[in-house]
């Protein structure tokens, strides 16, 4: 998939005043949205908008898995990533790429230390997330919208999952990159936790970094991470606590 | 078991009266979302009671077809999310999926909805295409109509790109008509406009009719093993005029709103 | 988020996955929570429901999967997939959130089959037939009984001419279409109309 883009210079990407190309300070990360229980026909769903990502995760079972595909001690956790073909700058051929599949595979593997999946033995999990509208940081997007409707659906977890990307431009680190700065930028480092638990389940890294620099950027990611944290929790409230009400009344 | 449901259906029908308390030719809530993908050259997101559909244009220049070199080409795809509906897998839609994308691409098509004449740059090297991709995100009943009216309301307010608005002279896609499809449904012998997810499921026959502004039908289409006597044709000929005026009277408002704010957005900067 | 100090001031209210509910010394967790270092947090979104007599804390979702539903001892309407000499395999139907019917493979050992006599599971079912069974573990793999005055074969279509088969007498079933007989263990509730809506739990 291509995205032919605007081809910026790193003091295009980065003001000396430290503003970014969307009007962000380095450490200030794109306005976050998530809204939960949005379908009716999946067991659990959750819209999100970070930036102009547009993310919408379905979760589907769980049901018995096929003989092939099961476990005998836990459950097998299915995740598929795919963009509309609007979704991007470039029209984006309908067909599934292998670039999808590889973000399929590390967004499952994001989510799956979550899970407790021995509680659920020879069943499947699906987890469908359809990007709408991409701006940069899918996969982080799609992370936080699929771990919110895991726990919409009743799926048993130990904890949320929370994801933010760091980038690197002009030799600065930034928080919570955009497509330009995915693009052009230095760095390209999405980072995915457990908030509660403090460990890190997704992890990849193209650019170059020091090690300091390593450092940091998962302190940033940190500070990030809790903050998205708490607007999930708060979706999650929004839908629950007036049941949570009537329950106890 | 489904006799006896099939028994409850018909005698709510005699009184006019569906399970979710509608008439047997009134639609469920529609709510029109233009511009929801800026990023698109179009779109609109429908929900038409549960059902949700989101359609995206995006315009790319190209080569037209060999034996149409006058024309621009319009190309509509249609993408059953998965997590829409249990019985839709990933990957191509299956045929059900592909009829309801058909509904929507000769409902335009034979309606003339588009002069595609008016798409091109070089005669015969260089023309516009127009990509109108249908995103079905939650299946509760009547996918075809809620495409149609996102389709219609994506058009409507769909902006080319920079490098072809200039290169054909003009902003936006101009309709020369504005197609919208109807479905009605029969069970024993009452016909319901607008069928849910579970009456779909007791429907003999099912017939979507798509209509424009003057009253031209311009795509009728029966699926499903029951008959219909000509009477009950020209019955749903009849209602769908009714119900397209009511669904193109709402695409046309939304439409309007959604110009007018984004007018006001240019203006403030 | 809330922190148990003593057993009086309990996390109330509804909890996360991930939420903090108290020590392991305080509470065990039951369904719904589970242990990690020396506490004990929610699993699922829910409110907490605590034992005090046994020092169990639970978490009550407001959403129970399909494979959660299957409740031990319950009676749950299946249809017979394949039949070999020891056991039978059994598809049964549990509900998800929605009301939608989710199938779930069981298997019927020919020892719970409700027939001393009987000596293979052929005598018991036929592939194709309705039957009416019980849970005997929620556990993998599921394993249901038929062990019961109401379970056994509600349904069932001769293995001859594929009419439906009607009850004869004690165990037999016969075909009116062609007048064949075949053994089944057969419930008091054989050919019963509605039985889907009566027995699912």
């Amino acid at each position: 998939m291509e995205i032919k883009m605007a081809k910026l210079s790193q003091e295009e990407l980065l003001t000396d005043e430290g503003i970014r190309t969307d009007g962000r300070k380095i450490d200030e990360a794109r306005p976050f949205e998530v809204e939960v229980g949005v379908l009716t026909q999946a067991d659990g769903s959750a819209l999100v908008r970070q930036g102009k990502n547009l993310i919408l995760a379905g979760v589907m079972g769980p049901y018995e898995a096929e003989r092939h595909s099961q476990f005998l001690d836990r459950s097998s956790l299915r995740v598929r990533y795919h963009m509309q073909p609007y979704s991007t700058n470039e029209r984006k051929s309908p067909t599934y790429s292998r670039r999808e599949i590889e973000l399929s595979r590390a967004i499952r593997e994001a989510l799956e230390p979550a899970i407790i999946l021995t509680e659920l033995p020879r069943t499947q999990i699906d987890v469908f997330v359809e990007v709408l509208q991409a701006d940069g940081g899918t996969r982080c997007a799609s992370v936080n919208a699929a771990s919110v409707a895991l726990a919409d659906a009743g799926i048993p977890m130990r904890d949320l999952v929370t994801a933010v990307a760091i980038g690197k431009v002009r030799d600065t680190l930034v928080v919570d990159i955009n497509d330009l700065e995915d693009e052009n930028g230095q760095a390209d480092f999405p980072i995915a936790m457990m908030p509660n638990k403090g460990k890190i389940t997704l992890l990849q890294m193209n650019g170059l970094l020091t090690q300091e620099e390593i450092k940091r950027s998962v302190e940033m990611a940190k500070r990030v991470i809790n903050s998205l944290y708490t607007v999930q929790v708060n979706a999650l409230k929004k839908k629950y606590a007036p049941l949570a009400a009537s329950n106890e009344g | 078991m489904g006799q006896d449901y099939l028994e409850f259906l018909l005698a709510k029908f005699k009184s006019n009266e569906r399970v979710d308390g509608r008439a047997l030719d009134q639609y469920r809530k529609l709510e029109i979302l233009p511009g929801v993908v800026p990023k698109a050259d179009g779109s609109a997101q429908v929900k038409l009671g549960e059902t949700q559909v989101l359609a995206g244009i995006k315009i790319t220049s190209g080569t037209p077809y060999a034996d149409t070199p006058n024309e621009g080409v319009l190309t509509v795809g249609m993408d059953l999310a998965p997590f829409a509906h249990p019985d839709f897998q990933p990957g191509p839609p299956d045929e059900r999926g592909i009829g309801w994308g058909r509904v929507v691409d000769r409902g335009i098509r034979e309606g003339k909805a588009i002069d595609l004449g008016s798409l091109v740059i070089e005669e015969g090297k260089k023309v516009a295409i127009i990509w109108l991709d249908i995103t079905v995100l939650n299946h509760e009943g009547n996918v075809q109509d809620a495409s149609s009216v996102a389709a219609l309301a994506a058009l409507m307010t769909a902006k080319f790109p920079p490098d072809i608005a200039e290169a054909l002279g003009k902003d936006s896609v101009e309709l020369a008509h504005y197609p919208i499809s109807v479905t009605i449904g029969k069970i024993g012998d009452y016909l319901l406009v607008d069928p849910s997810l579970e009456e779909e499921d007791y429907l003999d026959s099912e017939l979507s009719i798509t209509t424009l502004e003057d009253g031209r039908v311009s795509s009728m289409q029966k699926i499903l093993s029951g008959a219909l006597t000509e009477d009950e044709v020209l019955r749903c000929v009849e209602l769908a005029k009714e119900k397209s005026d009511e669904l193109r009277a709402a695409v046309m408002d939304a439409a309007k709103k959604y110009k007018s704010a984004e007018e006001k957005k240019v203006n403030e900067e | 988020m809330p922190r148990a100090k003593k057993k009086k001031s309990l996390a109330k209210g509804l909890l996360l996955p991930g939420f903090y509910i108290s020590t392991i010394e305080e509470f065990s967790a039951k369904s719904g929570a589970y242990e990690d270092g020396g506490g004990v947090y929610s699993s699922k979104v829910g409110l907490p429901e605590y034992d005090g007599m046994e020092h169990y804390v639970s978490v009550k979702p407001f959403k129970v999967s399909a494979p959660e539903r299957l409740i031990l001892g319950a009676s749950y309407v299946g249809l017979v997939s394949d039949v070999h000499k020891n056991f039978a395999q059994v598809t049964i139907f549990s509900k998800d959130q929605l009301g939608r019917p989710v199938p779930f493979s069981a298997l019927l050992h020919v020892s719970r089959g409700g027939v001393r006599r009987a000596r293979a599971a052929t005598e018991l079912v036929k592939p194709g037939d309705a039957v009416v069974v019980k849970l005997i573990t929620n556990w993998v793999p599921l394993q249901v009984s038929m062990e019961g005055p109401e379970l056994g074969v509600v349904r069932a279509s001769c293995s001859k001419c594929g009419a439906p088969l009607t009850w004869d007498h004690d165990g037999v079933l016969k075909c009116h279409a062609c007048g064949h007989r075949e053994i089944r263990k057969v419930s008091v509730d054989y050919g019963r109309k509605n039985l889907h809506s009566a027995l699912i739990n």
